[in-house]
């Protein structure tokens, strides 16, 4: 009777490694954002990579990648983020977390059920009048909840 | 077939046997002679027991903080003078130096060049113009590259992709 | 003014590199773009080969801190070596190859009494584990962990180069060829070395059987 084999390649499969984690999220700085913004992105590609140098590769690639995508809004639109930014700056840390928890859980959501969440109660309830309009201009669903 | 029990240079094919990574034909023509051979047919028995066991050794998981901590030691390298890397390349090269047996003697002379090249220039601008030089440093040390990073993190989280020229991410 | 590209470089001939090696390793390809500056495929590779290195040292060195740091200098000598980087074998042999270099130099340089200790920390932390994860009984548990331990010390019995051999055939199922270039000796003394530790191994673990 023939010994039955092992596949090695099912066998040997090293067990998936974790997912990779994220690299540590830089802390917070207080200062202004848009202002800072504005001094990276009037400096010279040498002096971008200099700066850009003091960051780990993975981190480095993501915010290139994103100076990439702003620079490449108009003049408007990047006026607006500037808004917004200082719209979110005013808040305290912890609201500024929870507005962008809510935004990025909003934007998941299929558009039906981001209206219907928009101009829920738990919104209303959990967030103030400053806070309900951010998320709502950042998520598009306009200034006012009358609207829907 | 020989038996690769009497003949140590077909050894191989036992493990290739039980590691499956024999062709169907190998397979077939070795499991025949399995049925013929009692000391084969006890070795794969026995190889297949060391198999098992190997393969119920799962190691530890990585720790999660593993990436972090190497762009870490990566973003140190990158901030020490360029000479220590450079020393660093030559002492602690990827591969062991019996692969660069023939290219250590080079690497030794273009480094004592290197070398003299630099000490012969004095008069060689190592900085750049003063002027260069204080903008440079003033742009960089003032710019919160931490805060930059934060500031982009929200333009994805204020701004979503489509309303933005490319529509992409 | 554009930042550093993170898309491959135009280069013609550094496409006709990657082109060539694209069929034959992934990894390669990742390889060169890192060359040409894009760190996010140096982040692809780390995220696909991190496990198997630290694995492949875990085993190698039965220590799981050590095993860490030395994995973290596999990867930080592949990130400095970028520059230089050329696809004359497969991705995975060049890793394996700066992997079991620092292993045989850790394990050359006398660490073992240290073994012991962390060999005891983790039969402990694995019973922990186990009862975390499995709930199996106590008496499962500690057969488990009996064998374990003896896999452990077979492996850990075994001369450092047979030792790799092993664990790169047997878990990262590298090739004959890719295991020789790792150990810098022939197709042929691969063979050997893995003949006598399977050797060595059957003897030492052929008590387990049934």
């Amino acid at each position: 009777m023939p010994v039955s084999a092992q596949s090695k390649k099912a066998a040997a499969a090293p067990r998936k490694p974790p997912p990779a984690p994220k690299p540590p999220p830089a802390k917070r700085s207080e200062g202004n954002p848009a202002k800072e913004l504005d001094q990276f992105s009037r400096m010279s590609p040498e002096e971008r990579e200099k700066a850009l140098s003091k960051l780990p590769p993975q981190r480095r690639a993501a915010v290139e990648q994103r100076f990439n995508r702003y620079q490449k809004m108009t003049p408007e639109q990047q006026q607006r983020f500037k808004q917004e930014l200082e719209q979110m700056q005013r808040l305290p840390k912890d609201r500024q977390n929870a507005v962008r928890n809510q935004i990025q859980k909003l934007r998941a959501m299929p558009p039906a059920e981001r209206r219907k969440a928009l101009n829920s109660d738990e919104i209303k309830e959990n967030f103030s009048p400053d806070e309900q309009k951010l998320v709502r201009e950042s998520v598009g669903g306009g200034g006012s909840p009358d609207l829907f | 077939m020989n038996c690769p029990t009497r003949k140590n240079e077909d050894a191989e094919i036992l493990l290739d046997y039980c590691a499956q990574s024999l062709s169907p034909l190998q397979t077939v023509e070795f499991e025949r002679h399995l049925n013929e051979c009692g000391n084969c047919s006890r070795l794969v028995e026995a190889q297949k027991e060391v198999w098992n066991s190997l393969e119920a050794w799962t190691p530890i998981p990585v720790s999660s903080n593993f990436d972090a901590r190497l762009y870490a030691r990566i973003a140190q390298e990158q901030a020490a003078p360029s000479f220590l890397n450079w020393l660093r390349r030559i002492l602690q090269p990827p591969v062991p130096y019996s692969f660069w047996k023939s290219a250590v003697p080079l690497t030794a002379a273009c480094a004592v060049l290197a070398l003299g090249l630099y000490v012969k220039t004095p008069d060689a601008p190592v900085a750049f113009p003063q002027q260069a030089q204080q903008h440079q440093v003033h742009a960089t040390d003032h710019v919160d590259i931490e805060q930059v990073e934060q500031t982009l993190e929200d333009l994805d989280i204020l701004t979503p992709a489509a309303q933005s020229p490319t529509g992409s991410m | 003014m554009a930042l550093i590209p993170a898309q491959p470089s135009a280069d013609p001939g550094v496409k006709k590199d990657m082109e060539a090696v694209a069929a034959l390793d992934r990894d390669a390809e990742l390889m060169l773009r890192v060359r040409e500056g894009d760190d996010t495929s140096f982040a692809l590779l780390l995220e696909r080969h991190r496990g198997p290195v630290v694995h492949f040292l875990y085993r190698m060195v039965q220590n799981p801190s050590v095993s860490e740091e030395l994995a973290q200098e596999v990867f930080l000598r592949v990130y400095r070596s970028r520059a230089t980087y050329e696809p004359t074998a497969k991705f995975t042999t060049w890793l394996f190859r700066i992997a079991t270099h620092l292993a045989l130099n850790w394990v050359r340089d006398g660490k073992k009494e240290k073994n012991q200790e962390s060999l005891d920390e983790q039969i402990a932390d694995g019973m922990d584990r186990q009862v975390r994860d499995r709930q199996p009984t106590i008496e499962q548990e500690m057969l488990y962990e009996v064998k374990m331990s003896e896999v452990r010390q077979a492996i850990d019995a075994l001369p450092a180069k047979q030792r790799a051999a092993v664990l790169m055939h047997k878990y990262q199922d590298l090739e004959y060829a890719q295991i020789a270039r790792a150990l810098n000796c022939s197709e042929s003394a691969v063979k050997s070395l893995l003949f006598r530790a399977y050797e060595a191994l059957r003897s030492r673990l052929a008590h387990m059987a049934g």
